[in-house]
């Protein structure tokens, strides 16, 4: 039987034919519904809320506190603005490390400097991890405004990941709930007083467990145990410098911990050595309100789990911290 | 190379196209070529374990056939079994009964001198090794003649869209294609294009978003208290092994029929079956139907007594337990569907009585119900074994879910939970339109405006919910 060779067949034409049309109509769509994200998007950014990095470049307050959960929940800016006279706010996001803070922060400073920044220490900051680049996708709406510096941190998140840019769909990635809720809060007006604190309830762990104290280890036994990942350093250190180079003040805080025994939880207190050595090259002073350093965290009361303060502890770490904070400035 | 990834996403219209392209009696050499970089991509060196098992069953198929006496032919077989069979062993499982005789002589207290080594699976060794050996035992069987020509031959073992993780092809069916001259048809391709997208959304949008929570789950069993959240993860994980695994076959059936090749059906909305036997006929097609083949009858099959049928059963699916991984879990997994087979045959009598009695025989639609929630929910209690990490795990999870705790479940991030829901929800909608027939017949049937909301759906369906890093296909570790 002899082969079909020819490139102008029916079969070929019609082929072609109908993935031109496939891609034309793809992209119709992408474009389409990309805008409508977008505006979308655009309707929660500035309004102050809307969770995560939308409230944060929505910020204008002197004092801004960054980091994960832990800065999110334990730093309230009422205490902090009643000692220190500055406008506060925590632009902390669950689940995030210093990539994410390093992100947010050139978001931010593209569009105002403020007085000082604080950034909550956490060893898990600096710890590798398989999604430490997955978890920047909150950033992929932000792809668009041309900031030279969050563009390349997130083109590290695959080789492929410019030309994923190229749609405009594609930022909008795992937000359409989120999108959904807090343009459905916009459009019934409601506001957000939290600046950003987002206390947690209760107690969620056994007070009467044993406590895990901390441990020292020689630099050797502590890389080779709690290896930080090569290139996070580079990014404190990029934090750091780019908030200068706009005039801001950085500052450190090392908070309380309550690991306990037997929670299966792995005590990453450690890191946070290897994260005072790396700020300690960078001259940040590191403002410690801890377990060992303040003897009422040893109140089993004030944790809500291993890694956070409840709502009575943070108010307790809130007034500690800004009396702390107000020496410094 | 993963079918979920945008290297996939190029390759696969190259290979297509230059398929095309090329003159018949080429086409061999571009998939030779093709399928080898395809496996080469994940570890290079490995692909000599394909050439080796491909050479050995190509002499040994040759062999066969030029032998003059049936202890020659025989012989051939042996040869081609024990050095296939040598190699899966020593690759997938050494370093899993070294391990088990080190705790066995540890636990006695008597030492044990073979010291701890690691090997890595090659990828796929399971499916390869298993499709050529079909090979050999049909050409001994007298089914089908030695592949004379060594390339297609070698193509047959090797062909990139069912390499890794199926279907396992038989070469009655499928090393003809090979032979055959194909053109492009556009209905062909429009099918496997349409596969191949719903394949993807499969597997981004619903495996890998509900493994996100799986995970957090089964990774962490003894953080976890409540009843509900071990239920609602064994759920959830028989939906992403499900998704996972069918979305790879899809891809695969898709890819291969974009240039005229058919792979075998390999699922059949399995959780719509109403009996464990029914599930093997609709689960893994190919597998349960090579096990079959090659294991069940050879061991007497149905010819011989219950008591040694049933025997034969238990063996068959022990040891399809043990195909799927090097742990005890999996062989516990293929223990207890061998359990629920031999169950089902002794009980099938007492269950028409007990459904006569409950007046449910004569209600087929609630006796269908039942039929299908029951399996279902015997299913879920084997892949708790699947899933789990290991045996004690395991336990723990089934015991947490009998302590009947419902305090309140964890859902983790509330929207990835939803999303991974509304995956789940968009599958069931899809399946249960397509009734009997196959993803790609209700597709085909679909007017114009469907289809192509069809393929809107499952592209920004993918775009906006999708999991982009969630990694290779779970059935890439058999």
């Amino acid at each position: 039987m002899a082969d079909s060779s020819s490139i102008f067949s029916s079969e070929h034409k019609r082929l072609l034919a109908k993935v031109a049309l496939f891609a034309a109509v793809m992209l119709s769509v992408d474009f389409v519904l990309g805008a409508a994200l977008a505006k979308a998007h655009r309707r929660v950014e500035g309004t102050g809320f809307g969770g995560g990095v939308s409230h944060a470049v929505a910020q204008r307050n002197d004092l801004l506190v960054f980091g994960s959960s832990r800065a999110m929940s334990h730093y309230n800016p009422k205490i902090l603005s009643g000692k220190t006279g500055l406008g506060a706010a925590s632009v902390g996001i669950e689940g995030t490390n210093i990539l994410s803070h390093y992100c947010l922060e050139q978001l931010i400073l593209a569009r105002y400097s403020p007085r000082v920044i604080v950034l909550d220490l956490i060893g898990t900051d600096l710890e590798e991890t398989s999604r430490d680049f997955d978890s920047l996708s909150i950033y992929l709406p932000y792809y668009r405004d041309g900031n030279e510096a969050l563009n390349e941190v997130l083109f590290q998140r695959s080789k492929w990941e410019p030309l994923k840019l190229q749609s405009k769909v594609y930022p909008y990635n795992s937000t359409l709930l989120g999108l959904a809720k807090y343009n459905s809060d916009v459009l019934r007006g409601k506001t957000d007083e939290s600046n950003g604190f987002h206390p947690y309830a209760g107690i969620e762990m056994d007070p009467a467990a044993v406590l895990l104290p901390a441990r020292t280890y020689a630099p050797a036994e502590r890389e080779r145990l709690f290896p930080v990942a090569s290139y996070k350093p580079g990014y404190v250190k990029s934090f750091v410098e780019s908030a200068r180079n706009k005039g801001v003040t950085v500052l450190a805080c090392k908070g309380p911990y309550r690991f306990v025994e037997g929670s299966g939880k792995v005590d990453t207190r450690p890191y946070l050595d290897a994260y005072a050595e790396v700020l300690g090259e960078l001259n940040v002073p590191i403002i410690t309100i801890d377990e060992t350093s303040h003897p009422e965290f040893n109140d089993s009361s004030l944790f809500r789990d291993d890694l956070h303060l409840n709502a009575k502890g943070a108010d307790v770490f809130s007034t500690l911290f800004a009396e702390a904070l107000a020496q410094h400035l | 190379m993963l079918f979920n990834s945008i290297e996939y996403l190029i390759f696969l219209p190259l290979v297509v196209a230059c398929y095309f392209a090329l003159p018949h009696r080429f086409r061999w050499v571009l998939l030779l070529v093709t399928s080898y970089y395809f496996y080469m991509c994940w570890k290079a060196e490995y692909a000599v374990l394909i050439m080796v098992s491909t050479l050995i069953d190509y002499v040994s198929a040759l062999g066969m056939e030029r032998a003059k006496t049936q202890v020659g032919r025989r012989w051939y077989l042996g040869f081609s079994l024990a050095s296939n069979l040598g190699i899966l062993f020593f690759f997938k499982y050494a370093v899993f009964f070294n391990e088990s005789f080190r705790t066995a002589f540890e636990r006695f207290d008597l030492s044990y001198g073979v010291p701890y080594f690691d090997i890595l699976l090659p990828v796929g060794i399971s499916f390869y090794t298993f499709q050529s050996l079909s090979y050999t035992v049909d050409v001994y069987r007298g089914h089908r003649k030695a592949e004379h020509h060594f390339g297609v031959f070698a193509v047959y073992v090797c062909f990139f869209p069912q390499l890794v993780a199926g279907p396992i092809e038989r070469a009655v069916s499928f090393l003809p294609q090979f032979h055959e001259v194909h053109r492009i048809e556009y209905r062909r391709m429009a099918d496997g294009l349409r596969l191949v997208i719903w394949g993807l959304f499969k597997k981004l949008v619903v495996a890998d978003r509900v493994s996100l929570y799986v995970d957090s789950v089964y990774n962490n069993a003894y953080q976890h208290e409540s009843s509900l959240t071990f239920m609602l993860a064994t759920y959830l994980f028989a939906f992403q092994i499900y998704c996972d695994f069918s979305a790879y076959s899809d891809i695969a059936i898709g890819s291969a029929r974009m240039m005229g090749f058919d792979l075998m059906e390999n699922f059949r909305r399995p959780y719509a079956s109403k009996s464990i036997g029914e599930f093997w006929r609709r689960w893994h097609i190919s597998l349960s139907t090579w096990f079959r083949d090659y294991v069940f009858i050879p061991l007497g099959g149905s010819q011989v007594g219950q008591k040694r049928r049933m025997m034969n059963l238990f063996i068959v699916f022990l040891i399809s337990g043990l195909w799927h991984g090097a742990n005890w879990t999996f062989v516990v997994w293929g223990a207890l569907h061998g359990i629920y087979i031999v169950t089902g045959i002794l009980l099938l009598a007492w269950r028409e009585r007990l459904w006569s009695r409950l007046g449910i025989a004569s209600r087929p639609r609630l006796r269908a119900f039942i039929e299908v929630a029951v399996t279902f929910h015997l299913v879920c209690l084997g892949w708790i074994f699947f899933r789990a990490n290991n045996v004690s795990d395991a336990f723990h999870i089934i015991g947490s879910i009998l302590s009947v705790n419902l305090s309140a479940p964890y859902i983790g991030e509330a929207a990835q939970f939803l999303y991974g829901v509304t995956g789940i929800v968009a599958l069931l909608a899809l399946e249960y339109l397509q009734g009997q027939r196959t993803t790609s017949e209700m597709l085909h049937e679909l007017p114009a405006a469907g289809r192509w909301a069809f393929y809107t759906a499952c592209v920004f369906g993918i775009l906006l919910l999708g999991v982009f890093d969630g990694g290779q296909f779970i059935y890439f570790q058999f």
